[in-house]
């Protein structure tokens, strides 16, 4: 062989090798890439069946409410406290004392419009397409529903622009919401009226296993809440949407309570904070559970582990006013809402009870609307039906007692000497002035509604009831001790991320975007509210 | 010494030669002068088992004699010495032979030519004809010398000159890096090997030396690794590219290898996660660029890209370290090559004499404490003593006697006396160390080799049991086929390591730093302790100041009652196989994997505040990368001065991970029984990971004019699997020019050793991460049947791949025959197209979508001066200095958004990028200010903050770093340091906004009984003014201020703004090799090297006593000057031994 023939043999072997080599990449190819960059751990959003869409709902349902992460701050530090159902002992945590710390409001709202709203609008918007109506119609329903307590929070929120996928969207006013809720209501019942017996979702509907006259019973009683909400900015409505509620059939019975399923691993919200012991029963609920021997309070707090019974503690102490002593001696909520692996039954999260369709009908009656009752009927309904829930299970005979009963909310012993949170009795005073009767309503509303104190602390602004004790200590100049907050402030991810559209929305609110500043239902003239006890 | 082989004939470079003959003439010792040169450079990696009986084969025609050398060298073993002129001027060859004898051939050859040879020992030495051969008559000399020849790691040297310094007495050495030469007793031996220092010995009668050569570092001919394993003369080079001394870094190690880098290349910044001991590092070259991405660096071993970083990698294995500083250097690695790279190769075998190395190296670790923490007012609010407080706002301390904090029944009613415990921080603390040990051997013979290496880790943290455990294991064979135009390359590493109790960070309640710096001044050592009892229910529960608080938790508990175990093991495979066809094409083929399990096991126990009743969590995962590629290579001189070097290479890379874990959930039935069957609800997550295939061709190569002039070509295309259809596909080139200036301008001044110049351009493109083209929805546990929950951000279809496109020019200048040298580099790179999220309103359905845009701009300066002050026979001293400065703009982000919160922390920091702005500035809330700048202060004497965080407060970039590293050593002592400095950048510090708002530090002593007065005694550099806009004159106290400035849930992040500057002894090592004579030449023992050696020693400025910028929270582009109870910075210092043995 000689030395030409083999240079040239090997160089042409080498560059076979290669081409070899090259095709094999080239034609190794792209063929399977679709395949390798899909990923097998999730589901594509574009091929959701129609089998999937209650699993979606459900999530909605859940996540409406604010469930875990977001529980504690977006409901525990600010409603809860400001109902006073609770006082925060926990020394750093600042909101008890009137300070919104941006970062729990934050999350709160980024919550609620990364978890609940857009499964939401998923459902609507795949129900409407496939024709489903009646889920459609409960889907609405659960819009208003939860939407509600969203501007019931910070006033003018993001609402009918929803889901855009735009850098920018706007808010809307809160006036507006209300109106639009009621159309909602209007034809999502109308649908409902005209499916009687049907079911939409099944057991993937969290609170009435898809019964479509459930859901249209709750409506009814949704737009009756709604209605009272807007009473004094707008009573011709509200008395308008008051009686058509009540014409079409609101909830009479506890069977009728919407409530979301709790499990094991959607757990009941209160239950997913309580083993911190941060909070603690407050001043306002010992004075009036304890004065008025409420069957209710064994119900609903503990006695203090350190004893001494039931012990609450005032709203807005200090840091040097909670050392870690004050958990052992002040009473934390019962066993009912400690975590179900501590024992707890881990109930369903209350959306609203019939009890509070009763007060609503008592208010509405006060107030000379046409609820198919007199005030002082519809408040015993309401206590009754509050004291006939599972968790309570009263007597006829317990209840008719607390019904006849003229105790009164006792003064406590504490540092502050604290005379008794009010002093109205749990007897009925028919007679009684407009705010009398109101605030006796309102207050046994603000003991069945316990613990929601979303609904009770929006009606605690709306009315000024239960009057509340005066907080120690305010860190907030705008706010002094016997004041309240009214709504927060938008938030710092809105501020950097959807800017012109705060911007505008800020235009919406009656003043300055501040916790003070009134939300659009927010109108009983100031000087009829109460002030809180000191 | 500037050389190139082909295979086994060493030629001068024609310059090089001219050069040394200017040298000659002056000192008119031409004839002695050239012949040593000629002796001077001699190559070949492998040498074989020769004779004279050697048989040689060869049907050549009309070909250059040098072939005709190659061919003899790889058939006989005999390497030919000699300059390129004298081949030149040789005329081609044609020769027919079968079987022939070395003798013949070696006649047929030089027949007619106007050279002649000599043989001696393994060479032949060619010259012209009429030239005298010198050599000596090995019967004349007096004394026969042999010993070894070696590199400072101890490997033997093969080729070396060894020639007399009188006379013309030459030999190279063997294989085994041995030599023999025959000498008068008292002459001087110069040892000179190319890429290496010469060194002079003189003889003294001895019978054996041993020589020790330390590479030269910045001359022209040292080879450098680059892109895909190349070695190219740094000549050659036409952009930046910088090696690091790999014996720093084994002597005076880290348990991270790439700490041991910090100071040393310009450009480069390396910051380490605070988790104790096996920390992650984060390394920059030349500044962030990627905005939602990594700017981190490309890993490369052995040729291929890894898995993640170096950390698990043992420096022992190590042969070389070359950092490719920009996208103009890594090009050819295409995805992330935009971020520079960093190329490892490890240790191959030498073959011959079989050799074992030994080495151990223990330290000790102690902390650098030195936040200023107060031991004046003890636990409390408002002046009184509050037994469970978290805070320090209580009453003096003055030995009154309190009540105990202890919950542990046996302590009720208890009292102390309420003093400073002023130790009770340090008291938990430990010295740590750090001990590593390894073995090294290599043996077979030159066409087989095999090494075989093991390293022992283990380290204890300064918190007690924070541990490390490491093995290495490595095995690579290196083997020469069907005479040797097959070459085999293969190795295995296998490594495991195990970490216990990683250290959490930031406010975690398991980060022992958090506990331990607010731990109360008063709280006695003794009782925090006690730090665990038995409650009512005979379980064993937390004993803490302030049970059931949501973060704090007794220190001891953190660290004994949260065990964490992380295991890794990893294997890493590589063979490849190289054939080369003929003298113009070879070519290479390779396959390799990566692969690493991780485990971790999590223990909460019973009494833990957030997992009251405990939980267990176990989980696995592992990662995958299986790597191809070929490489074919064709090098021609295309005329006498004209050389290419071409290359067609193409590389597929499969990369995919999963994960197990399982966990007890929030429920545990039987206290601190851990198994994962110990619940009603045990819950378990699988996920496939992601997998992503990228698939590339590259062409690259060199012309090269008169080995003086380099033009460097090189496109690469990519399909890569996570991009649409449409863009699978995307190819970039790059190109650079260098020239030898000192080369190419005749007479040019002699005391410049060199002059060259460079400029490259590269275009570098990215992919992204997978899975980013659809909307997906997860499904998850939850409700009757499960929760469906659509992904929150927003795909995009029409994904581009990212863009760098990267200039850079430099100039490299050695003067006084290197004895100063100096490398200036000047850069710019834009980063186009980047792929990053956009933040959404969280009303718009998502929270964020991914886009492509940008244009991240990054312009610096680097300077690498070396000098040697002092090179004589016993003292030699090197003072290298480093500069690296940048600016860093982000000219464009997205019309929609000019500004993009990357990430933040819930509390204090924003890192934002912004256009206009640096890259990463942080924004947090500042004092509310009024139209001129006045900080508003209200009525309670409080100033008033911003609402949100929009006040930009620091930048981490510093605005220069630089480094003085002095290596000096005499006879067989050396003293190593390294001093660096980092100028500028600021960091917000949550560590600090807490601790003053817990009134833990020095700074919250003033005013605790009143006085404060905003703008006057206590933040004087501030003007205050009341809301009417008269001056700030009321007063408060220091508990009232710091709670509102400071404290975790909304602190004012302008008032807790630290300055990084600082300047630090970052190495010192003092080392002896003892004389081998000590031992005898029968001991097996030689070359005893025995080092001191400290790390990060101490502190020589530090502008803020809070921050060591080195340390941070994590490893994330976000985490840049994140400051969240970070350990302290730690000082190292101990001792390293190696033996070798033989």
């Amino acid at each position: 062989m000689n030395t030409k023939y083999r240079n040239c043999y090997h160089t042409l072997a080498g560059l076979s090798i290669c081409l070899l080599l090259v095709g094999a990449v080239l034609s190794g190819c792209t063929k399977k890439y679709t395949d390798i960059n899909t990923s097998k751990d999730n589901l594509s959003a574009d091929n959701i069946s129609s089998n999937l869409v209650g699993q979606a709902f459900a999530e909605s349902e859940y996540a409406g409410l604010s469930p875990t992460p977001s529980f504690q701050r977006a409901q525990n530090l600010f409603a809860d406290i400001y109902a006073q159902y609770f006082a925060t002992t926990q020394p750093s945590f600042q909101s008890d004392e009137f300070f919104e710390v941006g970062q729990w409001s934050d999350f709160a709202f980024q919550y609620f419009y990364s978890s609940a709203a857009p499964q939401l609008f998923f459902v609507r918007n795949y129900t409407r397409a496939h024709d489903m109506p009646v889920a459609y119609a409960i889907a609405s329903i659960w819009r208003v529903e939860i939407y509600h307590r969203m501007t019931d929070y910070w006033g003018p929120i993001i609402y009918s622009n929803f889901g855009n996928g735009k850098t920018s969207v706007a808010y809307d006013a809160q006036e507006d919401i209300y109106h639009d809720f009621f159309n909602v209501l209007d034809s999502a019942t109308a649908v409902l009226k005209q499916h009687p017996g049907e079911n939409a979702f099944g057991s993937n509907d969290l609170i009435y296993n898809g019964d479509a006259d459930k859901w249209l019973t709750f409506a009814n009683s949704l737009r009756l809440r709604l209605a009272m909400r807007v009473a004094y900015v707008d009573p011709a409505l509200a008395k308008a949407q008051a009686e058509k509620a009540v014409q079409d059939g609101v909830m009479l019975d506890n069977s009728e309570n919407a409530g979301v399923l709790s499990t094991t691993n959607n757990v009941n919200n209160l239950s997913s904070i309580t083993y911190h012991y941060e909070f603690a029963m407050s001043a306002s609920m010992e004075s009036v559970l304890v004065g008025y021997n409420d069957p209710r309070l064994s119900v609903y707090f503990a006695e203090a582990r350190g004893g001494g019974g039931y012990i609450g503690v005032r709203n807005g102490l200090t840091t040097a006013d909670r050392p870690s002593s004050l958990t052992v001696n002040s009473s934390f909520v019962s066993l009912r809402w400690m975590p179900y692996y501590m024992g707890g039954p881990n109930p369903p999260n209350r959306v609203m009870c019939a009890a509070e369709v009763y007060f609503l009908r008592a208010e509405g009656a006060l107030r000379g609307w046409n609820m198919n009752g007199t005030a002082m009927d519809l408040y015993n309904e309401g206590i009754t039906a509050s004291l006939k829930e599972d968790r309570v299970d009263a007597s006829d005979a317990e209840i008719n007692q607390y019904i006849e009963s003229t105790n009164m909310p006792i003064a406590l012993n504490d540092k502050w000497n604290s005379p008794p949170m009010t002093n109205i009795p749990v007897k009925y005073d028919a007679s009684g002035s407009f705010e009398n009767q109101l605030e006796q309503i309102i207050t046994q509303k603000w003991l069945a509604l316990y613990p929601d104190g979303w609904e009770a602390w929006a009606e605690r602004r709306r009315t000024g009831y239960p009057k509340g004790y005066a907080l120690i200590n305010s860190l907030n100049p705008n706010i002094n001790i016997y004041g309240m907050m009214r709504r927060l402030k938008f938030t710092e991810s809105e501020v950097a991320n959807n800017e012109q559209a705060v911007e505008d929305a800020r235009k919406l609110l009656n003043g300055d975007d501040v916790n003070y500043t009134r939300v659009w239902w927010d109108a009983k003239p100031l000087n009829l509210f109460p002030k809180p006890t000191n | 010494m500037k050389f190139k082989f082909y295979n086994g004939v060493l030629c001068l470079r024609p310059s090089l030669h001219q050069a040394a003959r200017k040298r000659c003439l002056n000192k008119k010792n031409l004839l002695v002068m050239k012949l040593a040169i000629m002796l001077l450079t001699v190559t070949c990696l492998q040498l074989r088992a020769e004779s004279f009986a050697q048989r040689i084969t060869l049907h050549k025609s009309n070909t250059s004699i040098e072939k005709i050398f190659e061919t003899i060298y790889e058939q006989a073993g005999y390497q030919f010495v000699c300059t390129k002129d004298m081949l030149r001027e040789a005329k081609k060859v044609s020769i027919d032979v079968d079987n022939a004898s070395l003798i013949g051939v070696l006649k047929i050859c030089f027949k007619d030519q106007p050279l002649t040879y000599s043989l001696r020992d393994k060479a032949i030495i060619v010259r012209k004809k009429g030239e005298q051969d010198r050599t000596p008559s090995p019967l004349i000399a007096p004394i026969q010398v042999t010993g070894k020849v070696t590199d400072s790691l101890d490997n033997p040297l093969i080729g070396v000159t060894i020639k007399a310094k009188s006379g013309t007495a030459g030999t190279v050495t063997d294989g085994s890096g041995n030599y023999s030469i025959t000498v008068p007793d008292d002459a001087v031996l110069v040892v000179s090997y190319v890429g290496y220092m010469s060194k002079e010995v003189p003889v003294n009668g001895r019978n054996e030396i041993n020589v020790t050569l330390q590479s030269a570092t910045t001359a022209l001919n040292q080879l450098v690794v680059t892109a895909l394993g190349v070695k190219q003369e740094a000549r050659a080079l036409t952009y930046s590219a910088q090696s690091v001394n790999v014996e720093d870094i084994t002597k005076n190690r880290s348990d991270n290898v790439l700490n041991t880098l910090k100071g040393k290349v310009p450009g480069m910044a390396i910051n380490t996660a605070g988790t104790g001991l096996g920390a992650s590092v984060r390394v920059v070259l030349r500044g962030n660029r990627s905005i939602s991405g990594s700017s981190e660096p490309l890993y490369v071993v052995d040729g291929v890209p890894i898995l993640g970083d170096l950390s698990l990698i043992s420096p022992d294995d190590i042969a070389s370290i070359t950092v490719l500083k920009g996208a103009s250097a890594a090009a050819l690695y295409g995805s992330r090559g935009q971020n520079g790279a960093v190329i490892i190769e490890t240790k191959t075998g030498v073959g011959g004499q079989p050799r074992v190395s030994v080495s151990t190296n223990l330290t000790v670790r102690t902390p650098i404490l030195s936040i200023p923490f107060q031991y004046a007012y003890g636990q409390g609010s408002a002046g009184q003593y509050i037994g469970s407080s978290e805070l320090a706002w209580g009453p003096k301390m003055e030995g009154q006697m309190v009540d105990t904090w202890s919950l542990d029944p046996k302590d009720a009613g208890n009292q102390y006396a309420f003093d400073p415990q002023t130790s009770n921080r340090e008291d938990i603390l430990q010295t740590g160390l750090n001990s590593s040990s390894n073995v090294f051997a290599s043996f077979g013979e030159k066409n087989a080799r095999t090494v075989v290496g093991y390293t022992y880790t283990y380290g204890e943290g300064i918190v007690p049991e924070n541990t490390l455990k490491r093995h290495n294991f490595t095995i690579r064979v290196n083997d020469n086929l069907f005479n040797g135009s097959l070459r085999l390359d293969a190795k295995l590493n296998y490594i495991k390591q195990d970490i216990h109790n990683q250290i959490s960070t930031g406010e975690s309640s398991f980060n022992p730093y958090r506990q331990i710096y607010n731990l109360p001044p008063n709280i006695r050592t003794v009782d925090a302790k006690n730090f665990e009892y038995i409650n009512a229910e005979g379980v064993p529960t937390q004993n803490y100041w302030y049970p059931s608080t949501t973060v704090g938790s007794n220190p001891y508990w953190a660290i004994y009652r949260n065990p964490r175990d992380n295991g890794e093991e990893r294997i890493i495979g590589m063979t490849s196989l190289t054939y080369t066809f003929s003298d113009l094409f070879n070519l290479m083929v390779r396959g390799s994997f990566d692969r690493i399990n991780s485990t971790s096991d999590v223990k909460y126990f019973y009494g833990t505040y957030r997992q009251p009743v405990g939980r267990y969590e176990v989980g696995k995962s592992s990662s995958n990368m299986l790597y191809g590629d070929f490489l074919f290579n064709y090098k021609q001189d295309l005329s006498k001065d004209w050389h290419v070097d071409a290359n067609l290479g193409g590389s597929i890379r499969k990369a995919n991970n999963d994960g197990l874990s399982t966990s007890t959930g929030s429920q545990m039935l039987i206290p601190n029984f851990f198994s994962i069957a110990n619940t009603l609800l045990p819950t378990a997550g699988y996920s496939h990971g992601s997998s992503t295939e990228v698939q590339s061709l590259y062409a690259f190569g060199t012309f090269s004019w008169k080995d003086a002039i380099f033009l460097n070509v090189a496109g690469r295309n990519d399909w890569s699997s996570t991009l649409p259809p449409d863009s699978w596909s995307f190819f970039y080139p790059s190109a650079g020019l260098s020239a030898i200036i000192s080369d190419l301008i005749p007479n040019f001044p002699q005391k410049i050793s060199h002059l060259k110049l460079r400029f490259s351009y590269a275009n570098v493109g990215n992919a992204t991460q997978p899975y980013m083209l659809t909307r997906t929805a997860n499904f998850s546990a939850g409700g009757n049947n499960g929760f469906l929950q659509l992904s929150s951000t927003l795909p995009n279809k029409e994904l581009e791949p990212e863009k760098t496109v990267s200039y850079e020019g430099g100039v490299d200048l050695g003067l006084w025959d290197e004895r100063l040298g100096l490398g200036v580099t000047l850069y710019k790179t834009n980063t186009f197209n980047q792929l990053f999220t956009i933040a959404l309103p969280v009303g718009s359905g998502a929270s964020q979508f991914y886009t492509n845009g940008g244009d991240v701009q990054n312009e610096g300066l680097e300077i690498l001066l070396t000098s040697t002050p002092v090179r004589t026979t016993n003292v030699r001293w090197d003072v290298n200095v480093n500069f690296s400065t940048y600016k860093s703009l982000v000219k464009e982000i997205s019309d929609e958004r000019p500004r993009i919160v990357v990430g933040s922390d819930s509390y204090v920091r924003e890192y934002v990028v912004e256009q206009g702005k640096p890259f990463g500035e942080v924004f947090s809330r500042g004092f509310l200010r009024d139209d001129q700048g006045r900080v508003i202060v209200n009525d309670n004497g409080i100033p008033e903050t911003t609402s949100g965080r929009t006040v930009p407060v620091a930048n981490f970039k510093p605005d220069w770093i630089g480094s003085i590293s002095s290596d000096f050593s005499y006879k067989n002592f050396n003293l190593n340091l390294l001093i660096d400095h980092r100028h500028g950048g600021t960091s917000v510090s949550m560590t600090r906004a807490i601790l003053d708002g817990n009134g833990f530090t020095k700074r919250t002593l003033q005013g605790r009984e009143g006085g404060l007065v905003f703008g006057q005694n206590i933040f004087p550099n501030y003007q205050a003014v009341l809301e009417d806009g008269h001056p700030n004159n009321v007063e408060v106290n220091a508990e009232q201020l710091w709670t509102l400035i400071g404290g975790r849930n909304s602190p004012v992040g302008e008032a807790f703004v630290d300055d990084l500057t600082n300047t630090r002894l970052r190495e010192l090592s003092i080392g002896y090799t003892i004389p081998n004579s000590v031992f005898g030449s029968s001991s097996h023992i030689t070359n005893v090297n025995i080092s001191l050696v400290g790390r990060n020693l101490f502190f020589f400025y530090r502008a803020s006593p809070y921050v060591d910028p080195d340390v941070l929270t994590g490893t994330g582009t976000i985490d840049e000057g994140f400051q969240s109870f970070t350990p302290p910075s730690v000082r190292s210092f101990g001792i390293n031994i190696k033996v070798d043995l033989k």
